[in-house]
């Protein structure tokens, strides 16, 4: 009998451990060879194999972010209480004393981790928290709430695709914590910078707002419209970068209808100048640009004329860029400063010739077919739109030419000026800064002034009708 | 040094050994890795050991922190699956033993046998009047393989969870239950035929199992 069990014993021990393939191949063929002879053991191998492939249907059991973080924590306050105790008990072991002081230093400088990043506000556990916010400072302080971005999205005043569409976006889906961390640590040095530097301009802002861009970015990732609503976010955002810092704030300033009414308005007005508020795009930007550096050389005379006597003189001892970029710049304000139909009074229908034959064929023709006062509304129209994209780069300037800007931004402006520069967007601060150093403080600020002043009278203007 | 060299190769393979030596070095953002990928493959295996959702949390918890308490310790001997699930062992089978005890003392008059198995009239009745039939015939196999996993004794559980879930090879066990191969063999072939015993009746006939619990030995 107890022959028998144990015999039945080895057989299932070879049967399961075929079935797991776990036998020799010579066993393996052994026990193939009696499975061929013996009905028996062939039943009970089909047997345990059903039996065991029925375990498959027993459930796994998931574990979440929330069980990950616990565990994390259970095991960052027992690891501190560890330490504590290990302490506390020195005194009493003195011979083990050094040993003990260095191992809960190692065990204390691990922890430093985990109660940095699980328990207690640290600037790079904040960092990471506020990681969405930060990398959408700007956007979210011009949209506020979710409120009037879904208007915005309702309204589809920015439903057309731009440009800028192409940037890569950021992540839109919510990222873990984890992700986050990798992410930021595959971050540029001069990225993580900018990022720090967002940091601190979003916590000087006052806890109010905080809370406000903090619930606008919860909705936002919460909302099932989440990459579309992000997308009309941008083209707003890049759109308001168009508008005067005075129309901007206005708008900003607005309560959510209000806003809504007035972004409409002036994207209907733009629409009705159609033509002339047109952008150029791509080869046909380039051409224009080029005709229009080619026109501040051509007209250089005149262009110097403009500008009062000191000025001239002290141009003289500058690099032929920096002359240049005066010549430009006193070009590209004439342009902005006309009106109407007015063109830059140095310009020639020449030089409208030589544009005409520099752009792409398409452009060239539509601009051909208009009479040419109309002609040159839209080019003015496009000096205002380029000069207001390009003069900001400094790149094309010397490095020379750049310190000497540095230094004027240091020492030549009061700090009242400063002051209204260092509040305006990144681009459009060095656009200022070159302009009031090429064109001189004073004719920038008037440039300024009667760009708002005009504004103001436009709308007491429209007031008065009403 | 024959034998370093090929292990040594081998833990080049498994990236989680290289986890463990970065968190032996002080890096908790690999634990925290850790944690994440393992909680998962552990919950599994202890809800299945001892048969409650939280005691079994609370285990797989255990298992980080003594994870954790041996970093200083922690030699790639093993892969880093085994080394983990040794400790999981140890720490399940001090659970049970701890509960068996309280059991004994608090519970002596229920009849649900010392691995907790439920009563399966209960379970069936309480399904039965709810859900569709299909979907009855599904949740009642998987109760009724989850009594049958529940009748086998504590150690051949876990053979049979490691090979299952963890696809781990007889060395592998042996290495995490401290058992010679040999030995391993023997318990997975019992567990498989006290299985086979416990389901091939209720598959072929509909007799539900009864619920007594088998023996290790």
């Amino acid at each position: 009998m107890h022959d028998e069990a144990s015999a039945k014993q080895q057989l299932d021990e070879q049967l399961v451990a075929y079935l797991d393939g776990e036998l020799s191949v010579e066993e393996s063929r052994r026990l193939e060879e009696q499975l061929a002879a013996d009905a028996d053991a062939r039943r009970r191998l089909q047997e345990m194999e059903r039996t065991w492939d029925l375990l498959d249907d027993l459930d796994a059991s998931p574990a979440g972010d929330q069980f990950a973080r616990s565990t994390l924590e259970m095991v960052a306050v027992s690891a501190r209480q560890d330490v504590e105790q290990s302490l506390a008990e020195a005194p009493r072991r003195r011979l083990r004393r050094t040993l003990a002081v260095g191992v809960a230093m190692t065990t204390a400088a691990l922890l430093g981790f985990f109660i940095v990043w699980w328990l207690q506000p640290d600037p790079n556990r904040n960092l990471l928290r506020d990681l969405p916010i930060l990398e959408n400072l700007d956007p979210y302080r011009q949209v506020k709430t979710l409120d009037f971005l879904q208007k915005l999205y309702n309204a589809k005043l920015f439903a057309k695709a731009t440009a800028a569409d192409r940037t890569p976006a950021r992540p839109e889906s919510r990222e873990s914590m984890s992700e986050r961390r990798q992410r930021v640590e595959q971050m540029t040095p001069a990225k993580k910078e900018q990022l720090l530097r967002q940091q601190k301009r979003f916590e000087s802002l006052e806890p109010d707002e905080q809370l406000q861009l903090g619930r606008l970015d919860e909705a936002l990732c919460a909302s099932p419209d989440a990459a579309a609503l992000r997308l009309v976010m941008r083209r707003y955002y890049n759109w308001l970068k168009t508008l005067t810092p005075y129309a901007r704030a206005e708008l900003t300033e607005m309560p959510s209808d209000r806003r809504l009414a007035a972004v409409e308005k002036r994207l209907r007005e733009e629409r009705s100048r159609s033509m002339s508020e047109r952008r150029l795009e791509g080869k046909d930007a380039d051409a224009f640009w080029t005709w229009l550096e080619d026109c501040a050389v051509r007209h250089a005379p005149e262009l110097l004329a403009l500008l009062p006597e000191a000025r001239q003189k002290e141009l003289a001892a500058w690099t032929p860029t920096a002359q240049r970029r005066v010549l430009l710049f006193e070009l590209s304000r004439r342009g902005s400063m006309s009106s109407g139909s007015d063109k830059p009074p140095m310009l020639t229908d020449d030089d409208l010739a030589r544009l005409r034959a520099a752009l792409a064929p398409e452009m060239r023709k539509r601009l051909a077919s208009m009479p040419v006062s109309r002609q040159w509304q839209v080019v003015t129209n496009w000096i205002r739109h380029q000069s207001r994209q390009r003069l900001a780069r400094g790149a094309t300037l010397s490095a020379a030419d750049n310190q000497r800007i540095a230094r004027f931004f240091e020492e030549g402006l009061t700090d009242k000026q400063r002051d209204r520069l260092l509040s305006l967007p990144n681009d459009e601060m060095q656009r200022e800064l070159q302009r009031m150093y090429f064109l001189g403080v004073k004719s920038s600020e008037d440039a300024e002034r009667r760009a708002s002043g005009a504004t103001r009278g436009k709308r007491a203007a429209e007031v008065k009708k009403k | 040094m024959v034998v370093s060299d090929s292990s040594a190769r081998r833990y080049a393979l498994d990236p989680d050994v290289r986890l463990m030596l970065d968190v032996r070095d002080g890096n908790a953002a690999a634990f925290e890795e850790l944690v994440v990928r393992y909680q998962g493959r552990l919950l599994t295996i202890l809800c299945h050991l001892v048969g409650q959702r939280d005691l079994a949390e609370d285990l797989t918890q255990e298992v980080f922190l003594r994870v954790y308490r041996s970093r200083g310790t922690y030699e790639p001997g093993a892969k880093f699956s085994t080394w983990l699930f040794t400790i999981a062992n140890h720490v399940a089978a001090n659970a049970l033993r701890s509960r068996s005890r309280r059991r004994e003392v608090t519970l002596r008059t229920r009849d649900s046998g010392p691995m907790g198995a439920r009563p399966m009239d209960n379970l069936l009745q309480a399904s039965s009047g709810q859900m569709p039939a299909r979907q009855l015939a599904r949740a009642e196999t998987r109760q009724i393989v989850q009594m049958a996993l529940e009748s086998l004794g504590e150690r051949q559980r876990m053979a049979v969870l490691l090979s299952k879930f963890e696809g781990m090879s007889y060395a592998e066990i042996a290495s995490v239950m401290e058992l010679s191969t040999q030995a391993v063999k023997s318990l997975l072939s019992r567990a498989r035929d006290n299985l086979r015993e416990v389901l091939q009746p209720y598959f072929e006939h509909g007799i539900r199992p009864a619920t007594e619990v088998h023996d290790d030995a």
